[in-house]
């Protein structure tokens, strides 16, 4: 017995793709929001084909609700986005569908991500995106089809595009959905983990020491020196100099910040430093190119420009 | 018959990525605004960061975030520079019809 129900997929990979081909923009095309509700019933459609057969599943950490919202919000801003006519309203469609997909993100117990994609992306990016927008724009004011842009109001080969995307939909999940595992149930803990939680904390005493001090486990004037990656119990010098060793609780984890940190600095430091070479990179290059074409001058306005006299 | 339903796989997650992935293409495809091509590509990474989380959250793993702060910083670099790109286009056409630039072809 399939896992997945393809045949359901398929079919809501044709309606969906009905749906978005109508929600294009087209002069003279009444059916746009018609469009986007057959293409959100067949997201729906698709979710409801990925209901796990297992029996006896109990349901996971996450609210069901709260992921079919931020799901239904994320495509629901993604087509209008993408099918409305005016790039400004095109921007902030995209800025909901950000901010639904940090939302996603909190689901998936990735915070840092969520506020760092709502302050990067919607707070810095797309505003850059709004201004050159508005530095850039020809659309007039009035919301009158003949008065848009040709380019803005005509979607360009909407039936090839729209049998392509979904094409290749249809291919992602029919392979991706082959050999199944029986429950991809968001897992609650597993040994990689628990040794990768362990090797963290040891990476970081003074973390430990502050969480034994407000659980007053420390002994007094007592400084941790090795926390011991699998035995979960820290050695604490003493002023005397001995050592002692003290049980680390178990509510002592690891945040998400901390982790990232880790293993950025860790595992990835090379990447980091590139990280901030391929900004200094785009920085010269955004003002480079930005940068109006100068008309040659010759010598005597030169010296005009150093305040020479003359 | 409500219990199944608010069990969230990774399955679901990795649906939901492939479609935000699939309406990005569609849009880059159609649109001729070159402003709104480039937001489209913006979809494409979210759709991509959102199925790197999702592994990750589903491995227990952080790499999967720390692979998104590196995609997070290019995509930031390629935004100024798209945009940097099309300003200076603007100038040259004062259109932002990507049909226009079709000349370059060939």
């Amino acid at each position: 017995m399939p896992l997945v129900n393809m045949t359901i997929l398929y079919a809501a990979c044709v309606v969906g793709a009905v749906g978005v081909f109508l929600a294009l923009p087209r002069r003279g095309s009444r059916l746009a929001l018609l469009g986007s509700i057959i293409a959100g019933g067949a997201l729906g459609a698709a979710f409801l084909a990925l209901v796990p057969r297992a029996v006896g599943a109990e349901s996971g950490d996450v609210p069901g609700f709260m992921f079919y919202t931020m799901a239904f919000i994320a495509t629901g801003g993604a087509i209008r986005m993408i099918t409305h006519p005016r790039p400004v309203y095109a921007a902030l469609y995209f800025i909901l569908v950000v901010i639904a997909t940090a939302g996603l993100f909190l689901l998936l117990a990735a915070e840092f991500m969520a506020f760092a994609l709502v302050i990067v992306y919607a707070g810095a990016i797309l505003v850059t995106y709004l201004f050159v927008i508005m530095l850039a724009h020809e659309t007039p004011d009035e919301e009158d089809w003949s008065v848009l842009t040709e380019y803005d109001a005509n979607a360009r080969e909407p039936l090839a595009a729209c049998i392509a995307g979904f094409v290749l939909l249809a291919t992602l999940l029919g392979v991706g959905y082959r050999g199944l595992a029986p429950d991809a149930a968001p897992p609650t803990s597993s040994l990689a983990a628990i040794e990768r939680e362990h090797e963290d904390l040891a990476l970081m005493p003074m973390k430990v020491q502050r969480a034994l001090a407000d659980a007053d486990l420390l002994p007094e004037g007592g400084t941790v020196v090795v926390v011991d990656p699998v035995g979960q119990s820290a050695m604490i010098e003493l002023e005397t100099g001995a050592l002692q060793a003290v049980e680390i609780p178990d509510s002592l984890r690891v945040e998400n910040v901390e982790s990232i940190g880790l293993s950025l600095f860790n595992e990835f430091p090379v990447s980091l430093e590139l990280a901030g070479v391929i900004l200094f990179m785009a920085m010269l290059g955004a003002v480079v190119l930005a940068r109006k074409p100068r008309s040659p001058s010759p010598a005597g306005s030169t010296a005009e420009a150093l305040g020479e006299p003359g | 018959m409500m219990e199944p339903i608010s069990l969230i796989t990774l399955n679901h997650y990795l649906l939901l990525s492939a479609v935000l992935f699939v309406l990005g293409l569609i849009g880059f495809l159609t649109r001729r605004n070159l402003i709104i091509m480039f937001l489209c590509t913006e979809l494409m990474f979210q759709a991509a960061g959102l199925a790197m989380i999702a592994f990750g959250a589903y491995h227990l793993n952080p790499q999967g975030q720390v692979f998104l702060v590196f995609v997070l910083t290019v995509a930031a670099a390629e935004a100024a520079l798209a945009l940097a790109l099309v300003v200076a286009l603007y100038r040259r056409k004062n259109t932002l019809d990507a049909e226009e630039w079709s000349e370059l072809q060939g």
